[in-house]
């Protein structure tokens, strides 16, 4: 039944809604907010902020889901309201201290070929989350929307307003900065 | 030998984001170049090893939960918006007539307010007194809450006269005699004065 649900397309979703029906938008909760809650907290590293700014996420939507017109997809609208709501947080608030979010790497992802020191223990990925964090934020956005939200350069151009080629560009320095970084590191 | 491939174009190389003319020259000048080898190597190997960093998963209860908060405070908030809706609904209503009598009000307060400004009354305060005799009286004056000075007030019953000295010097007197009297401001202020004799009495 739940999987019925989340393959509801978004667009049957959104006119079921605008039909005044509330299920409609539960649904789209239930289709999203694991996605939204892991980008979030990927992001700012706090559980508890997490899941208040993906509540928050969820009520703009709600409030502003009848001026939404179709011309991205539902997932791109949602990231950028929850971007957005992550950046105020970003600039606004200050830092608390990063938990550990992450669970530890299966071992058998350590890869022969690899130039890099393979992602095995707790501090290796410690050390690669700082090196993303310390990324500016449009540059650390938009490697991670690639990276773990898996978005094509389009849609990160969506959910951050800016160009396909500007999206390119912040990510090309992103990737370098962490090679150049994580280069340091293993010396 | 200079390379001539800027790392973006490897990058879009990486994303397959070039045509086939272009990924035909860059293939074949990675098997060549180094430096670029070497950059499309790690670039590969740290987007595969980044990409399988997990976070911790939750459990469905969490989502259960947070949901539940969610549509929660949505429905809170439209019943918030609806009451806040029709607070403004009644305000548009009557906003002529608020506006009106608001003016009013402002206006009468102004010109209660600016009374004592057009009337050119003082703000005399006594603050301390004592009896010396029936008839006199020591004062501290205050003249809008300044200290002016010590003065004395006599009343002399015998020929109904009263007036306030300083120093021993006679500042302003008054008498029951009909007489035509043109006041310079001093002297206004000093028959200011001598009108909060009631206040003198009271005390």
């Amino acid at each position: 039944m739940k999987d019925t649900k989340d393959n509801l397309s978004d667009s049957f979703l959104i006119s079921e809604f605008l039909k005044g029906d509330d299920n409609a938008f539960s649904s789209i909760v239930d289709k999203y907010q694991k996605r939204v809650y892991y980008l979030v907290l990927r992001f700012l590293k706090n559980e508890e902020v997490a899941q208040d700014i993906t509540q928050e996420t969820f009520i703009k939507l709600y409030q502003n889901l009848r001026a939404f017109k179709g011309k991205s997809n539902l997932y791109t609208y949602i990231y950028r309201i929850a971007i957005n709501n992550c950046k105020n947080y970003y600039y606004k608030e200050t830092k608390s201290n990063p938990v550990f979010i992450y669970s530890l790497p299966q071992s058998e992802m350590a890869s022969a070929y690899s130039p890099f020191k393979t992602l095995k223990t707790k501090e290796d990925i410690l050390r690669v989350s700082e090196i993303i964090d310390k990324l500016p934020y449009k540059q650390k956005t938009t490697f991670m929307l690639r990276i773990f939200e898996d978005l094509s350069f389009k849609e990160i151009a969506e959910v951050m307003g800016f160009s396909i080629n500007s999206a390119l560009v912040n990510y090309h320095i992103a990737v370098k900065k962490i090679i150049k970084e994580w280069g340091k590191i293993q010396k | 030998m200079k390379c001539n491939i800027k790392e973006i174009e490897i990058i879009k190389f990486a994303e397959n984001l070039i045509d086939e003319y272009s990924k035909n020259k860059i293939s074949a000048h990675l098997e060549t170049c180094a430096t670029c080898k070497n950059f499309y190597e790690s670039y590969q190997n740290l987007f595969s090893e980044l990409k399988q960093i997990s976070i911790k998963e939750k459990d469905n209860d969490f989502y259960m939960q947070m949901k539940a908060r969610i549509l929660e405070k949505i429905q809170t908030r439209a019943s918030q918006d609806t009451l806040l809706s029709k607070i403004k609904f009644i305000l548009s209503s009557f906003r002529k007539k608020i506006i009106f009598s608001s003016s009013i009000c402002i206006i009468i307060l102004l010109i209660i307010a600016s009374y004592p400004i057009f009337k050119g009354k003082q703000n005399v305060n006594v603050i301390s007194y004592a009896n010396l005799t029936d008839s006199e009286i020591d004062l501290i004056l205050l003249y809008n809450g300044k200290f002016i000075d010590t003065m004395n007030y006599f009343k002399n019953n015998s020929v109904d006269s009263e007036f306030i000295s300083s120093g021993g010097e006679s500042l302003f007197y008054t008498t029951n005699e009909d007489e035509e009297v043109t006041l310079s401001s001093e002297e206004n202020f000093y028959l200011e004065l001598l009108d909060s004799k009631e206040i003198i009495k009271s005390l």
